[in-house]
C-alpha cells in the first residue's frame, strides 16, 4: 500500500512531466479505438444491411492485420515516450537506492506507476472514443453517401477487449524494459544522470553549403522528372501496371535528397542568417539559431524519418479519398438489371430455375447465351496493345436476345442483315475510334460491322470488367460447332414489388443453397462491394495518416523536450546576464515552432509535388481529380488539431522545465 | 570621482527567528568610478551573498544599495533583468559561457541584448577580443579552447557593453597558476586603459593583489581595508594582504 501511495503521489506531482506521454497514449487508444469499431462487423453489418458478409469480413481481417502492424509502431513510440520519462527520474530513483530501497521495491513503484498510467489513458482514451467513434462514423458515411437509415448506437466489447489486449502488452513491454533498466543502472550513474553533455559537431559550413545544394539539386531533379509530361505519358502507358523499375531512381533520389536535406540544414541555415547582420544581431537570435541548428544536427536522421512519414500521410490521405470518391461516382452505372445469374452447369438449367421458383421474384427475365472461342480476341478487332494487356476472348452473341434486353433498357432493337454484326463496346480502350477493321471473318464467313453501340449493357456482372466487347451475330451463325468453345447461360431480371425485400429474400434464399450450380450477381451486392471497397481505402488511408502524424509529433515532442531538459543551464546562464523571461519564452516559442514546422513544410512541398501527379493520373482514369472539400477540410482540420495540441503541450512543459530554479 | 556602488548599511539574514544567520551585517562602503577593487575573506565570510546583493540575484533583508545612484533594492523582478544587462557586467568562476555559441557570438550576445546596431558590434566584439588577447579564437568554441581564454572570453562579454560596473566571482578560482596571471593582467588592463569599474571577490592573495583597494569581510562584517599606494609595488602589496590575511586567522589554509 505504501508503494502505490508513493507511486500515485509520484504521477500526480509529475503530471505535467507526463503529460505528452499521456497525450500520445490517450490519442493512440482513440485513434485505435475508433477504427477498430467502425469496422468492426457489429457495426458494418449494421450500416450495410444486405451486403455481403465476405466483403464485410474482409474489411474487419484487414484492419485487424493493419491494427498489429500498427501496435507494434505504437508499442516502439510508448517506449521511447517512456524512456524520456524515465531519463527524467534517473537522479530521483538513484536516491531511492541510496536510501537504501532495494532494487525491487523500485521496479515495484515503476510498476505501479505505468499500471495507473496505463489504466487511465485507457480508460480516459476508451471513454473518449466511444461517443467519438459514433460522430466518425456518421460524418464518413455521410461524406461518403452512405445512407444510414437510422443511428446505430453500436458498442462492441470485442473492440474494447481488443484494444484493451493490444495495449496491455504494450504497456507489459513497458514495464519489463523499466524493471530491465533499474536493474541494470548503477547507483553513481543514476545520481550523475543530468550531467551528460551533449556532443556538438556542427560541420563546416562550406561542407554544409555543398551537401545542401547537392540536396537541392537531387529534390529538384526529382520534382522536376516527377512533374515532367515524359514520366507522366510513360507511366500513364503502362497503366494500372507502373513498372516499379521506372520509380525506383526518383523514390530513392527523393528519400536521399530529404536526408541530405536535413543534414546539411543545421549549417545552411547559420551560412544563410549569418549573413543577415540585422537578424543574426538582434536580440538572442544568435542563441536561438545555435539552438535550432544543433538540435537538427542531433536528430537530422529522424527529422528525415518524420519529414517521410507526414509525407506519405498527406499522399495517402489524399489519394485515399480521390480514389474512394472515383468508386463512389462509378458505382451504380452500367448495371442494366438487378439481378443476373449466371448457370454454372448448361445441362442443369431448367432444373435449377424450377426450383428457383423464379416468377415469385420477377414478372419477366431475360435469358441470354454468350460463347467464346479460342483464338478470337481484341487484338482481332482493335488497336489492342497486347503485349501489356492479356488479349481477352472476344464475346459472341444472338441479336434476337439481345435486342429483347435492349428493348428491356429502353434502346431502340437493331436490325441485322445476314452477313452484318452489331459491336457493342464499354471501356477506354475498345472504342469505335481504336477499331482497326470494319470486317470480321469467322468460319470461313465475312461479316461487315453494321453499327457500333456505346450505350447499353449485356450482364450486371460485367461491370466488374474494365473494357467489354460484345460481338453481336444473327441468329442463324452457329458458334458451339468448332472445337474450342466456351458456352456461358445467363438470365437476368429486375425484381417486381420491393426491390430491396426481394433483394433479401433472393440472398438468403442463395445462401442457403449450397449445392446451387447458380452465381449470382446483384446490382446492390455490386454497390455495396463498391461501398466497402471505398470505405476500406478511406479507412485505411486514414488510419495510416492519423498514426502517422501521431508518431511524427509525439516524437518531435519529446526531442524537444529532452532538449530543454539539457539546455538548463543554458538558459541560466542567459538569465544571468540579463536576458529576461519575456526574450526567453519568445526564443523558446521560435525554437519550438520552427522545429515543428520544418518538417511539416518540407513534407507540404513533396506531398504537392507527389499530388500534383497522382492529380493528373486520376483526371486522366477518372476524368476527375482530387476534390471533396468536406473531406480535405476535415483531414486538414484533424492534422493541424493534432499539430497544435503537441506544439502548445511542449512548449509549456518546456517552459516549466526552464523555470523550474 | 563619483561613486558608481554605494552600499548603505545592508544587512542580509538567512533562517528564523531562533536561528539566525546574519550573512551580512551592516556593511558599507563606496566605490569610485574606474577603481578596481577587491572583496577578500574565508568561506562563509558573507562576500559571495555580498556580491549577490549587488548582482542583483539576490535581495538584502534591510539597507540600500546605489549603483549610479539608481536605487536597485527597490527595483522589481522585471526591471532587474533589463538593469543587469544595461548596467552590470558578469565574470563567474565557470566562466558561464555558452557551449553552442563560438567565442565571437558569446560576446556578441552581451551586445545584440542591449540592442545595438550589428555594425557596432562587429567592431566592438574585435576590439575587445583584441585587448584581452583572444582575436585568434573567435570562431572557436569554449570546449576547444583553454581555461584562461573561456575566461577572457567572458570578460569580453562582461566588458563588451561598457557597464557601469564589473563584478567578477572568484575569477581564477577554476585556472591554472598561469593563466590566473594572464587573465589578472588583463583584466588590470581593462580597469587602466578602458577604465572599467570593477569588484572582485576572491579568496586567492595572488589575485587580489592586482587591486587597487581590497575590503576584508569576517563574518559579515568589513574587518579591515587596504590601499594600495600610488608606488607601491604589487609585490609589496601582496606582502601587506598577506599580513591581514594572517591577522583574520585561521584563514591560512585558504591562501597556501
Amino acid at each position: 500500500m505504501m508503494f502505490f501511495k508513493l507511486s500515485l503521489r509520484n504521477v500526480k506531482r509529475s503530471y505535467q512531466d507526463y503529460a505528452i506521454y499521456f497525450i500520445t497514449l490517450i490519442l493512440a487508444v482513440s485513434v485505435f479505438y475508433i477504427f477498430n469499431s467502425l469496422s468492426s462487423q457489429d457495426y458494418l453489418v449494421t450500416v450495410f444491411q444486405g451486403a455481403n458478409i465476405d466483403s464485410i469480413e474482409t474489411i474487419e481481417t484487414l484492419i485487424v492485420y493493419l491494427s498489429i502492424f500498427i501496435s507494434f509502431i505504437l508499442g516502439f513510440l510508448i517506449i521511447y515516450a517512456n524512456s524520456f520519462i524515465f531519463k527524467r527520474r534517473k537522479r530521483e530513483l538513484g536516491i531511492y537506492l541510496t536510501l537504501g530501497m532495494e532494487r525491487k521495491d523500485i521496479s515495484r513503484i515503476l510498476l505501479i506507476e505505468t499500471l495507473i498510467i496505463g489504466i487511465l489513458s485507457l480508460g480516459i482514451g476508451i471513454g473518449v472514443s466511444i461517443p467519438l467513434s459514433q460522430a466518425f462514423g456518421v460524418l464518413v458515411f455521410r461524406i461518403m453517401d452512405i445512407y444510414i437509415e437510422e443511428l446505430n448506437f453500436v458498442f462492441s466489447w470485442f473492440v474494447m477487449g481488443r484494444t484493451i489486449v493490444y495495449f496491455g502488452i504494450m504497456f507489459l513491454a513497458v514495464i519489463m524494459l523499466n524493471v530491465f533498466s533499474v536493474s541494470r543502472y548503477k547507483i553513481i550513474s543514476l545520481i550523475h544522470a543530468q550531467k551528460k553533455k551533449q556532443k556538438l559537431g556542427i560541420p563546416s559550413s562550406w561542407v554544409a553549403l555543398v551537401i545542401f545544394i547537392l540536396a537541392i539539386g537531387l529534390l529538384g531533379w526529382t520534382y522536376g522528372v516527377v512533374l515532367s509530361q515524359d514520366a507522366f505519358q510513360r507511366i500513364f502507358i503502362a497503366g494500372d501496371l507502373v513498372p516499379v523499375g521506372d520509380l525506383l531512381p526518383v523514390f530513392v533520389f527523393g528519400v536521399t535528397g530529404t536526408f541530405l536535406l536535413f543534414l546539411s540544414l543545421a549549417g545552411f541555415l547559420v551560412v544563410m542568417i549569418k549573413r543577415s547582420p540585422r537578424l543574426y544581431y538582434q536580440s538572442i537570435n544568435l542563441f536561438t539559431l545555435r539552438q535550432i541548428s544543433s538540435r537538427i544536427q542531433t536528430n537530422w536522421i529522424s527529422i528525415s524519418f518524420i519529414c517521410l512519414m507526414i509525407s506519405v500521410s498527406i499522399c495517402s490521405a489524399s489519394v485515399g479519398m480521390a480514389l474512394g470518391e472515383y468508386y463512389r461516382d462509378d458505382s451504380g452505372n452500367l448495371t442494366p438489371f438487378d439481378v443476373t445469374m449466371t448457370f454454372l452447369s448448361e445441362s442443369s438449367v431448367d432444373e435449377d430455375l424450377y426450383e428457383l421458383n423464379l416468377n415469385q421474384y420477377t414478372e419477366e427475365s431475360y435469358p441470354l447465351t454468350s460463347y467464346s472461342r479460342v483464338g478470337f480476341v481484341y487484338s482481332n478487332l482493335f488497336d489492342w496493345n497486347a503485349e501489356m494487356f492479356p488479349d481477352f476472348l472476344l464475346i459472341f452473341y444472338h441479336i434476337t436476345e439481345v435486342n429483347q434486353i435492349l428493348a428491356a433498357q429502353g434502346i431502340e432493337p437493331v436490325e441485322l442483315l445476314d452477313n452484318e454484326i452489331l459491336l457493342i463496346l464499354h471501356g477506354e480502350d475498345v472504342t469505335e475510334e481504336s477499331l482497326i477493321t470494319d470486317k470480321f471473318k469467322i468460319d470461313g464467313e465475312e461479316y461487315r460491322i453494321a453499327e457500333v453501340l456505346t450505350e447499353g449493357e449485356l450482364r450486371t456482372d460485367f461491370k466488374r470488367l474494365n473494357d467489354n466487347v460484345s460481338v453481336v451475330f444473327p441468329d442463324h451463325v452457329q458458334f458451339d460447332n468448332g472445337e474450342d468453345f466456351f458456352k456461358t447461360v445467363t438470365r437476368s431480371f429486375n425484381y417486381s414489388g420491393d426491390a430491396f425485400l426481394q433483394e433479401l429474400k433472393l440472398v438468403e434464399y442463395f445462401r442457403d443453397q449450397n449445392e446451387f450450380n447458380i452465381d449470382l450477381m446483384t446490382k446492390n451486392m455490386l454497390i455495396q462491394e463498391e461501398k466497402i471497397t471505398l470505405l476500406t481505402i478511406t479507412f485505411v488511408s486514414f488510419y495510416l495518416s492519423v498514426i502517422f502524424i501521431l508518431v511524427s509529433m509525439a516524437i518531435l515532442a519529446l526531442q524537444q523536450l529532452t532538449d530543454a531538459v539539457e539546455s538548463e543551464e543554458r538558459y541560466q546562464i542567459l538569465k544571468k546576464i540579463g536576458v529576461d523571461c519575456h526574450m526567453k519564452n519568445k526564443s523558446l516559442l521560435v525554437q519550438i515552432g520552427i522545429y515543428f514546422l520544418l518538417p511539416l513544410f518540407i513534407a507540404s512541398i513533396h506531398s504537392m509535388v507527389a499530388l500534383i501527379f497522382f492529380n493528373r493520373i486520376l483526371i486522366e482514369e477518372t476524368a476527375r481529380g482530387t476534390s471533396n472539400p468536406l473531406l480535405m477540410i476535415s483531414a486538414a482540420t484533424m492534422v493541424f488539431g493534432i499539430y497544435i495540441l503537441y506544439f502548445f503541450a511542449t512548449y509549456i512543459q518546456s517552459k516549466r522545465i526552464l523555470g523550474e530554479k | 570621482m563619483k561613486p558608481v556602488l554605494k552600499v548603505e548599511t545592508i544587512q542580509k539574514y538567512y533562517g528564523n527567528d531562533h536561528n539566525l544567520t546574519k550573512a551580512v551585517n551592516n556593511i558599507s562602503f563606496q566605490v569610485q568610478e574606474g577603481e578596481f577593487v577587491g572583496i577578500m575573506g574565508a568561506s562563509g565570510s558573507g562576500k559571495t551573498t555580498l556580491l549577490n546583493c549587488i548582482a542583483t540575484i539576490d535581495r538584502v533583508t534591510a539597507g540600500n544599495i546605489y549603483i549610479n545612484g539608481k536605487d536597485i533594492t527597490a527595483l522589481k523582478e522585471k526591471q532587474l533583468a533589463k538593469f543587469r544587462r544595461e548596467e552590470l557586467g558578469f565574470i563567474f568562476q565557470d566562466f558561464n559561457l555558452l557551449d553552442t555559441l563560438t567565442v565571437r557570438e558569446n560576446i556578441a550576445l552581451g551586445l545584440t541584448i542591449l540592442g545595438k546596431n550589428p555594425k557596432f558590434i562587429k567592431q566592438r566584439v574585435e576590439e575587445v577580443a583584441k585587448m584581452l588577447e583572444i582575436e585568434n579564437c573567435l570562431e572557436k568554441y569554449p570546449s576547444q579552447i583553454s581555461g584562461g581564454e573561456n575566461q577572457r572570453t567572458a570578460s569580453a562579454r562582461a566588458i563588451a557593453g561598457d557597464p557601469t560596473l564589473v563584478l567578477a566571482d572568484e575569477p581564477t578560482g577554476a585556472l591554472d597558476s598561469k593563466s590566473a596571471r594572464i587573465f589578472m593582467e588583463r583584466l588590470t588592463l581593462m580597469n587602466q586603459e578602458l577604465g572599467s569599474t570593477i569588484l572582485m571577490v576572491t579568496h586567492d592573495t595572488f589575485s587580489a593583489s592586482y587591486a587597487n583597494r581590497i575590503l576584508f569581510i569576517k563574518d559579515g562584517r568589513i574587518f579591515s581595508e587596504l590601499i594600495k599606494g600610488e608606488q607601491e609595488s604589487r609585490k609589496a602589496f601582496f606582502e601587506r594582504i598577506i599580513e591581514v590575511v594572517t591577522l583574520l586567522g585561521g584563514d591560512q589554509n585558504d591562501v597556501f
